[in-house]
């Protein structure tokens, strides 16, 4: 049997997805074991939480005066002592009508520790790590939180985060998780609300107990003033800042963990164009750091950072491009006369992916209360044929921005999400 | 009552998928291969592990044997040309398929379950008359035990407790069954009815223990009560339809007046209770 450069193009296809597959059921059984050890240690937050350090929250705010005066009022309303925490808004170039709205904020929260951070074209705009370093330099307390202007803690979340991290010193920072607050507004919300409880459940807790490792996923999450001091602040040319900023920890030797119980509401694009813009930058980060790294992979000795580089490299060049060889061989195979000697398990590798998928992303939603009904079962079936293959384009689109933005040496500028 | 309905659903369809297999494994006898039987026996695997693990451990296990029964139908389509896949689909969807019926079958069932204890308790911590003799529980005793103490305890009252218990009851439940032993306490309760005062409390505390509280009575006058009593309970009559039998059964039966030294109602009972070992 002779096998020709097409057969074994599908072959590397055929494989490189059937290890996709082999990682992700690995993840799935995982983020259930996660789930059911987190979920037996039961904490009263409000009884066994003893020591309360000093905490900065901040929020860096591009523009977003739909959103800030909500998200202001929820972090002052966090249950914490009052004297321990700080609120620092870093109002970052913003043109609208953001300013506005903190400083009447201020005058009606004199009582509490309010900060507003102003900048303009000269000493901020260059985005949100640019905001968060200077928010950050402005900051006194030993741990440091961010979220995102659109978010909506709920009130123990801060207690969770920081009982988390005070509670195990090998932490440098610990994530919460994030839900989406406007799910019900159109389907794309809703598929949005589908990836991000599966990306937590199986990427996030399901890495946590393999590989005691987590993403930071830019909102939500506490950190040790002390591993920032180190690390010198946030990279101003990362584009995805948070992905950037835990290679750097682990790098460190420090872990970050993930802790479901700190639970904040943030809102997700309602329109595919933003989201579209969203993902790119996403994509395009992930790219960034991903080259970063590889460059010296030979060197690489900590552990985490050699599994997070091969999950980033599975997932954008291995799978992405097995996707686009099988496609480009079927379409070759209906329309030429060029066609595989190995037939047959084109379908067979199809019809597994697809019924893993589902069947992953059920057990993920399972682990959510009130996720895990027949409609939401249905939309992760129809997720596969148009969200899923939503993301294709956008890998591509992220890669190829990121390679013309090396080639021409322009500037990484940070898109911010609109809001609704 | 919408739950009751999806224990109904799921069994069927657990009987029709069971039934829809093994059919078609039938009728297919002669193709059949060793492969389809594991595969079978595999299936019903998974239904016992959703079943009494739960949902998400079959999903997942399911999960595991789609995948590896996947890459066993890949290799095989890889390396041996001739293989036909055509019926392997069917297997890999029934994996998953029967983890979800056969744990939401079980998941129905152990709400039903959860529900009923959840009652249970709630009808326990509720419920303060006990069924059969229609006197009040232990709850209500210690609770009007309470007040009669320091009700004697401020206007100088004196307060008598006495406990009848009826000795070797779980011999007697052996011997005479539960119901005839219902009717015999009903009997013992109208007796006791009849010997106390209208004001006096009784109460059945325990499964063979009674107790009357006894407000404004001394030691002397609940001695002679609780000599009539036991006078009383010598010769239980139970009518059996047209025929009535005569039961002798063995009574303790211990009064006690409270004093000052009685710090609470619970030191109080452990008092009397005690001084049930001196009626012989």
């Amino acid at each position: 049997m002779g096998l020709s450069l097409v057969d074994y193009l599908f072959l590397y296809s055929l494989l490189s997805t059937w290890l996709l597959l082999l990682m992700n059921i690995f993840l799935t059984f995982s983020g259930y074991r996660f789930y059911t050890i987190s979920s037996s240690k039961k904490i009263d937050i409000l009884k066994e939480m003893t020591e309360f350090p000093s905490v900065s929250i901040l929020i860096p705010a591009h523009n977003e005066e739909k959103v800030i005066g909500k998200t202001v009022k929820a972090m002052l309303s966090l249950n914490y002592p009052e004297d321990k925490f700080e609120v620092i808004v870093i109002n970052d170039n913003s043109s609208d009508d953001t300013g506005k709205i903190l400083e009447e904020l201020k005058k009606t929260y004199s009582n509490k520790n309010l900060r507003i951070i102003t900048t303009d074209k000269i000493t901020g705009g260059k985005g949100k790590s640019n905001a968060l370093n200077i928010g950050y330099q402005n900051s006194k307390s030993d741990y440091i939180v961010v979220y995102d202007a659109d978010n909506t803690p709920e009130k123990l979340a801060l207690r969770y985060l920081v009982y988390a991290i005070t509670n195990s010193k090998d932490l440098g920072a610990v994530i919460g998780k994030f839900r989406t607050r406007n799910k019900y507004k159109n389907i794309l919300t809703r598929f949005i609300n589908i990836e991000t409880l599966s990306f937590q459940w199986m990427a996030q807790a399901g890495r946590w107990q393999l590989f005691r490792l987590c993403t930071i996923p830019g909102t939500n999450f506490i950190i040790r003033r002390s591993v920032i001091e180190a690390l010198g602040g946030w990279d101003i040319h990362a584009i995805a800042e948070d992905t950037e900023i835990s290679f750097r920890i682990y790098k460190m030797g420090y872990r970050i963990g993930f802790m479901p119980l700190a639970v904040t509401w943030e809102q997700e694009p309602e329109k595919l164009r933003v989201w579209f813009k969203q993902r790119t930058r996403w994509a395009k980060g992930n790219v960034y750091v991903l080259l970063k790294y590889l460059k010296n992979i030979y060197r690489e000795k900590t552990k985490s950072v050699l599994f997070d580089l091969y999950y980033f490299f599975s997932v954008y060049f291995l799978f992405l491009s097995s996707v686009i060889l099988s496609d480009i061989i079927f379409i070759l195979g209906l329309f030429t006369d060029i066609k595989i000697s190995l037939s047959s398990n084109f379908f067979v590798i199809w019809i597994l992916a697809y019924i893993l998928f589902i069947l992953e992303v059920s057990i993920a939603l399972t682990l959510e209360k009130g996720e895990s009904n027949y409609k939401n079962i249905i939309l992760v079936a129809l997720m596969y044929f148009s969200y899923c293959q939503l993301w294709m384009i956008v890998a591509i689109k992220g890669m190829i921005l990121y390679f013309k933005d090396v080639l021409f040496k322009q500037e990484t500028k940070w898109y911010k999400t609109e809001r609704f | 009552m919408t739950r009751n309905r999806h224990i109904d659903i799921f069994f069927l369809l657990l009987i029709i998928e069971i039934f829809t297999i093994t059919t078609l494994l039938i009728l297919n006898v002669k193709e059949i291969t060793f492969t389809d039987y594991v595969l079978y026996m595999l299936i019903f695997l998974i239904i016992v592990i959703s079943f009494y693990s739960n949902l998400i451990t079959g999903l997942i296990t399911s999960a595991f044997l789609v995948f590896g029964y996947g890459s066993y139908m890949l290799y095989q389509s890889l390396f041996y040309e001739k293989s036909s896949i055509g019926n392997s689909y069917f297997w890999i969807v029934l994996f998953p398929l029967s983890a979800f019926i056969s744990g939401r079958l079980s998941d129905s069932i152990n709400e039903i379950r959860n529900k009923n204890m959840k009652f249970e308790k709630q009808v326990k911590e509720l419920v303060t008359v006990d069924e059969i003799t229609g006197f009040n529980n232990i709850k209500e005793f210690y609770k009007d035990l309470n007040e009669e103490m320091s009700r004697s305890k401020r206007h100088k009252f004196s307060l008598v407790v006495m406990l009848v218990e009826i000795q070797y009851l779980e011999e007697l439940i052996g011997i005479y069954g539960t119901d005839k032993i219902n009717k015999i306490f009903k009997i013992i309760s109208n007796i006791i009815e009849k010997v106390t005062r209208t004001e006096d409390k009784r109460y059945k505390i325990d499964e063979d223990l009674f107790a009357v509280i006894m407000p404004n009575t001394d030691i002397k006058g609940a001695e002679i009560v609780k000599e009539r009593l036991k006078k009383k309970l010598e010769d239980i009559e139970v009518n059996h339809g047209s025929q009535t039998k005569t039961y002798k059964f063995d009574f303790k039966i211990a009064v006690l007046q409270y004093n000052d030294r009685i710090t609470n109602s619970f030191e109080f009972k452990e008092l009397v209770q005690k001084e049930l070992e001196y009626d012989i």
